[in-house]
Formats: structure tokens, sequence, C-alpha cells
């Protein structure tokens, strides 16, 4: 039984529908990721599991028991926005052990929880400080130690790493990561950050526009997109439209296999991933238009024959590539992903 | 070059000065008549230009224990009457104001900006909302509860704006959906979580409310009937007569009052502050 489960969740705000028949079960131990763009929808689903919002239609379970109408304080559930929420009229201990005080959890008990959950995030120093006097990376800790202090039932973190500056992020990731891990505790954790997600959950959901596209391991997610707005929202893409007979894809100025197909033939769109495409001898020429550098590898922007574009990810080491070369590339058959229909 | 650098800094130089200068002649032009009323509250004669005869104490002692002052009532009476409805006024303005301020920043409920504007509408002068209270509420008039009420009617909006830009420099919405996800009811939420972290704006606009209402004539002067009149009243009805000098130390009384009330008031608000490094 899954530890929480939405079961054909909708949210209309008056004439708009925020999340439109959306279902997620999320199993015991387990971190799920929902993804998308602004206003998809991620963050009324995180509040509908919270409690803050109603659904207008559907069910929320925690551990089977319907929770749809209990109210947020009730439910039991740990909450990390992207602003933290501290407590700023109580000490960082005081933020700590307020869940649990709420909870009838007694002094003793509720202070020496909040010393173990400090010193396990490595914040007990902090304990007698204000909340104002630390920075977004010992806030974040804070609100996190704040919110497992109730040993909740599921652990809500709403982008809870935006504000946070390139390194810092980084660093948080993997130490979140290992964390949510060591504790096994079941995270919902919503993010328009898909590389954060790919890094941290074991799950992701990608939602667009209220609907849920697709779910599954981050692999899955990556590898074999639904849509063409999956392949397009997580990593880089390279969408090409195509005809397909058996496993035979035209592009129109060449011929490429692809084996992992399963639909009818006809139009569709090819998805080959720009670390995917091998550079040397092959096929199909592209003219550079463009190079970044970014440290691990070179994209290349480039014009296919037919003028679409292709991102080519180069080796640092073809130092030699310029604007205006051409290139000739080849796609292994396995990396040519494609995408039968579009919604 | 150079010369247009140094012309540009002796220009800044001359003008902090001028600017320093003319703020410092206001200051002593606004400050003057109160430094003067506390002065000549421990002066015998006042006259000539200046008070004269100091230092007696015998006005300060004529409030204090309301010994021949020339006047129906005791001055400290009045001014501890005064101080009593102001409090009074700050009550409630504390106990209505601050929820609808919170309100008000937090949710967008239907008529949310009619509510705001009747949060702040009494900003009215004083002497038409006190006609029109004595309309309304003609019974209400000759009871201290009629000025309680009126203060804190006419004093709410300094109370609701400045609770109104605490909550609203913070984000209410997470905070108050953190204490709930932790377990807290609403009103706990409320009590524990959102009003002290507001309480700069609560301490500032019951500042603010309680001096203004303390000393509110026009309110006062159409609503009070009979019995110890409010500080105002008191001041208005004995300020030609000979106990002017007495009024002067009532005032700086009054002036010391203020001072103490918002030193105890940041005292407090100070208290529970965090070690900032």
């Amino acid at each position: 039984m899954s530890e929480v489960s939405l079961e054909n969740i909708t949210k209309r705000f008056d004439s708009t529908v925020a999340v439109d028949d959306v279902s997620i079960d999320i199993a015991d131990g387990e971190v799920m990721g929902i993804v998308g763009p602004s206003g998809c929808g991620k963050t009324t689903a995180l509040r509908l599991v919270a409690g803050f919002e109603t659904a207008t239609e559907g069910t929320i379970r925690y551990a089977g028991e319907d929770v749809t109408h209990v109210p947020p304080e009730n439910r039991n559930v740990g909450l990390v926005f992207q602003s933290y929420a501290l407590f700023n009229n109580m000490s960082v201990l005081k933020n700590v052990t307020f869940g649990p005080k709420m909870h009838g959890v007694g002094k003793e008990e509720r202070k020496k929880r909040a010393y173990e959950l400090l010193e396990l995030l490595d914040i007990e120093e902090l304990a007698d400080r204000s909340p104002q006097t630390l920075s977004g990376g010992q806030q974040q800790r804070v609100g996190l130690a704040r919110a497992l202090a109730i040993e909740p039932h599921i652990l809500l973190l709403d982008e809870p790493m935006t504000g946070l500056d390139a390194k810092l992020k980084q660093t948080l990731r993997q130490e979140l990561g290992e964390l949510l891990d060591d504790l096994g505790v079941t995270t919902l954790y919503v993010t328009h950050d898909q590389e954060q997600a790919m890094s941290m959950c074991d799950r992701i959901a990608v939602m667009n526009d209220g609907h849920l596209e697709q779910i599954g391991t981050p692999p899955e997610i990556y590898e074999e997109p639904a849509n063409e707005f999956v392949a397009g929202f997580i990593g880089t893409a390279n969408l090409l439209k195509a005809t397909i007979r058996g496993d035979q894809v035209s592009l129109g100025f060449a011929d490429i296999a692809a084996h992992k197909r399963t639909g009818a033939d006809g139009e569709v769109t090819v998805l080959i991933r720009p670390d995917d495409i091998i550079v040397g001898d092959g096929p199909i020429d592209v003219e550079v238009t463009n190079l970044f550098y970014q440290g691990e590898h070179i994209q290349a922007m480039g014009s296919l024959p037919d003028g679409q574009k292709m991102k080519i990810s180069l080796d640092r080491s073809l130092t030699d590539v310029s604007t205006g070369d051409t290139l000739s590339v080849d796609f292994d058959p396995d990396t040519v992903h494609v995408i039968e229909s579009t919604r | 070059m150079v010369g247009r650098f140094s012309e540009g800094s002796l220009s800044a130089r001359y003008g902090r000065s001028f600017v320093k200068l003319v703020l410092a002649l206001t200051l002593v032009f606004l400050a003057f008549p109160v430094v003067m009323t506390f002065l000549s509250s421990f002066a015998s004669d006042w006259s000539a230009v200046f008070p004269t005869g100091f230092v007696t104490f015998d006005h300060w002692g004529d409030v204090i224990y309301g010994t021949d002052i020339g006047a129906d009532v005791a001055v400290g009476s009045s001014l501890a009457y005064s101080t009593g409805l102001a409090l009074g006024g700050v009550v409630i303005n504390l106990i209505v104001g601050v929820p609808i301020a919170s309100a008000i920043a937090r949710y967008d409920f239907w008529g949310r900006d009619w509510v705001n504007v009747f949060a702040i509408l009494p900003l009215a002068p004083g002497i038409i909302l006190g006609i029109a209270f004595l309309r309304t509420y003609p019974d209400l008039s000759t009871s201290g509860i009629a000025l309680i009420i009126g203060y804190s009617l006419l004093k709410a909006p300094y109370m609701v704006m400045a609770v109104q830009s605490s909550f609203q420099s913070m984000d209410l919405q997470q905070l108050e959906e953190s204490a709930r996800s932790l377990g807290a009811s609403w009103p706990r939420t409320f009590l524990t979580v959102i009003v002290p972290n507001a309480k700069t704006g609560i301490i500032a606009g019951s500042i603010i409310s309680w001096t203004l209402a303390a000393a509110e004539f026009n309110f006062s002067y159409i609503v009070y009937s009979r019995g110890t009149p409010p500080l105002a009243i008191f001041l208005y009805n004995n300020i030609t007569n000979a106990s002017f000098l007495n009024a002067a130390a009532a005032v700086s009384i009054f002036f010391l009052l203020i001072a103490l009330v918002t030193i105890s008031l940041q005292i407090i608000g100070n208290r529970g502050s965090f070690r900032r490094i």
C-alpha cells in the first residue's frame, strides 16, 4: 500500500483548472519529485497533499486512510518552503521544538529530539540563535529540522533551494539527497529545476498545464519521455520532425535507424540527446553555427541540411572545431527515441 | 579635471552644512515651545517674555497631590483619567485592529478593499466623529465609555496601518501554513507566531494611538459632558487663568509619561530579540 496517494485529483479555482485528474502513488520512504514549468499545478498538488487546498474531485490517502478533508494541522506533514518561513520570534531550538510541542510531546523529549536533529544536520551550535541571523543554507537546515521534528507522514519540500547560489545549491542537493536516503522519510519534492529532481528523487512526475504528463524514474523520464513536452522539459533535447517505417526513420535528407519503438508508421518526432550524438564519420552533415564553452563540455549549435537546428555536446578535446565548420555525425539506433504522437 | 572634482566636493560640503543648519534651526523652532513649557513648570511666574522665579516644585506638587490649582478638579486626576481612557482605546484597537490588519494583509476576500477603507476612514476630524457619535449614541456621552470607544475609533487607523505594514513585510501565508502543518490550530498560530512576528508594528501602533488619544481635544470637547475632564479639556479650560503653570506641569508630566511608555514598550519590543552576529 502506498504511503501517500493522490487518486484522480482535480482542483479548480473558479474556471481555472489547476490540477486535472492527477494520480500519483508515493511509496513508503520514496522521494517523489514533481517538476514542471511555472503555473503547471505542481505547487497546488503539494498544497492539496498538505491540506491547504481541498480537492474539487478525487481522494488523497495517507497509508490508505482518506485525508481529503482533514485540516492541515491534523495531517502530520513536514513542510519546507522556498522562504523557509522560520519563526523569527523564536530561537532555532524553539523553532524545532514547536511542532513536537503542538503534538503534545513532553519538554525533555522534544528538546532531546530537536538536539538530535540539529546534530544530524550539523547545526547544533545554532540552537540559541535567531533564524534571521542565519545564512540561507543554515536557514534551510533549520527548516528541515523543524519539519522532521514532528516525524511526519510525508515531508513536503516546495522549491527549498530556489534562493540559494549555485555552489551552495550543489552542496545542499547532495547533502539533502543523502539525508533523505538515510532517514527513509517519504518525501514529495516540488521544483521547477529538473536537474535537482533528477539527482535527488527516486521517481519524478512531470506536470504541464495541470496534467500529469509522465511519471517514472529519472532514467525512464530522460531516456524514454512519453511526449515532446517531457522530452523538451527534461534535459536538453533535439526534437526532429521525421517519418517512420518499421525501424527506419526518414529525416528527409537522411535515413537513420531507431531500434526501440512500438507504434505505427507515419509522422513522428525523433528525440536525440546532444550527448548521444557521435561526432566523426557519419552520414549526416551539421554546419556549426555557434559554440558555447561550458567547462565540462562544449555545446555546439548546428544546422541540419533541411534547416532544422541541432545541439551537439562536444568533448573538450575538440578545440579545433569552429563556427562555420561542418561536422559529420551519426546516431546509435538505441539512443534514437521515437515519440509517436503529440498531445 | 582636478578643478572640477574639487569644485564638486566643496559644493557638496557647503550644501551639507547648509542643510544641517536649516534642520537644526527648524528643530529648535519646533522644540522651543515644548522646552519652554517644561522649564516654566519650575518657574513661579510667566507673565513676561520668559518665565521667572526658578526653581519651584509647587506646580508639580499641585499636579501630583491635587492641591490649590484654582480648578474644579486636580490636573493629576485629569491626566490619570486621560491616560486610562487612551489605554482603553489602545486595548480595543489591539483586539480589533490587529486581526483586521492581518486579514487585509493575508487574505484576498470579497470586500477587502472596503474593509481597508473603513479601517482608515476614522481619520476624519475628531470634531465630525464626535458630533456623529453624539447623534448616534446620545446616551453614551455621559460616561467615559464614549470617550474610550471614540478614541479607539479615531486612532484605529494608526494601529491598523502600522500593524498592516509589519504584516506586509513578512510572508504571512507561508508562516501561517508552516505553523499549521506543524500541528498548531489557527488561533494558536495567530497568537504564537503571527502576532509576535508583527511585534514592531504593534508596538509602534500602540505608542502612536495611545499618545494621540491621550491628548485628543476635538472629540473630547464634543463628547465630554461632566465629571473629571480629559487632560485636553482641563488644559483648555484653565489655559488662560492663573493655573497655566500648573497646566505646564501637567503637560510636562504628560511628556515624561509618553517618554516612559515609549521607552518601556521599546524595551518590551527588544526583549526576546536574539543575539545578532
